[in-house]
């Protein structure tokens, strides 16, 4: 090879070209030819597979994104937990309130009453007990079983 | 005197298997190789492996040939990986070297030439960018689209960065002269 497409008028190019370098020997062919010939006979590493389809499967893909947005835009300006609860019927929150101040006599009609529309309500009202000013707190050295009473 | 000339290398062939065509593409190329990789890499056993390794690989992924328009272009940046492959082994085994840039070119060069040595030795110290386009450009007689093709630039990048090469070479020969 003796300077493809250089310029031989200048004299960088020339010094580069001429400057010494190592060169193969016959060491070298022996080993890679001998080492080529190892690797043809084994099995060749699969190739590049050209990308085929690649538009439709572009298009497809495009469809997927474009919808996922869609389907969270909408999400995100439905509403889902602020639709009006229907009116509880006055008759049997009336009923479970009378049921509950039998099965726990310390509740005032009025905390009997909350606790009925709270439950009729499916969750919409806090459940909390607010305490009575008649209810007896237990001691705080009586601590709690398991079970829930209080000792 | 005149080399004698290229052998014909058939792509079709090397990606087919046949020894032959390996022979014929080591005739061919071997030597323009072992020129930039030894000028890359700073050591001539270094350069020795580095294109034993590429023609294995290129054996190894023969099928991959098939679709190669330009071979010429395709081997040299083939070479660059097998550079890359040598100079990452070498840097880990010795941390000190942190770049290519850093190691010294052709460690065997003719001790007697002193004027030759001050080439290498300017060619040593261009940023390992500018020193890989003017050693595929005067070692591996590549044309400046076939460079471009091998670094993934264009050619207009090839040929600029060459010019910017030169000129500095030119500049760091006769400092030193």
């Amino acid at each position: 090879m003796k300077g493809k497409g250089l310029d031989q008028d200048d004299w960088v190019e020339r010094a580069v070209h001429q400057r010494a370098g190592p060169e193969p020997g016959d060491d070298l062919r022996n080993r890679v030819l001998q080492d080529v010939r190892r690797a043809l006979a084994e099995p060749a590493a699969p190739g590049v597979r050209r990308w085929s389809g690649a538009a439709r499967w572009a298009a497809v893909a495009a469809v997927l994104i474009v919808g996922l947005a869609l389907s969270q835009m909408a999400a995100s300006v439905t509403p889902f937990f602020d639709r009006p609860v229907a009116p509880a019927p006055s008759a049997s929150v009336r009923a479970v309130a009378q049921l509950m101040r039998q099965v726990s006599p310390g509740l005032t009609a009025d905390e009997a009453d909350r606790l009925a529309l709270a439950s009729a309500s499916r969750g919409d009202l806090p459940t909390i007990p607010i305490a009575n000013a008649d209810m007896k707190l237990p001691a705080p050295d009586a601590g709690l079983n398991l079970q829930g009473d209080v000792r | 005197m005149e080399p004698a000339p290229e052998p014909n290398v058939d792509v079709k062939s090397l990606a087919a298997g046949e020894p032959a065509a390996y022979a014929a593409l080591y005739a061919r190329l071997a030597r323009r190789l072992l020129r930039v990789a030894a000028a890359m890499l700073g050591d001539a056993a270094e350069a020795e492996d580095a294109v034993h390794d590429l023609f294995v690989a290129l054996a190894r992924g023969r099928e991959r040939l098939t679709y190669v328009e330009d071979l010429d272009a395709y081997v040299f940046a083939s070479l660059r990986h097998a550079i890359a492959a040598r100079a990452d082994r070498r840097r880990i085994e010795r941390r000190h070297w942190e770049r290519i840039a850093s190691i010294p070119v052709i460690a065997a060069q003719s001790a007697d030439a002193a004027d030759e040595g001050e080439v290498s030795a300017a060619l040593a110290a261009l940023p390992p960018e500018q020193r890989e386009i003017v050693v595929m450009k005067i070692d591996g007689g590549l044309t400046f689209a076939q460079i471009a093709q091998a670094l993934s630039i264009s050619p207009n990048t090839a040929a600029s960065r060459y010019r910017y090469a030169m000129e500095k070479l030119r500049k760091l020969l006769e400092d030193r002269t």
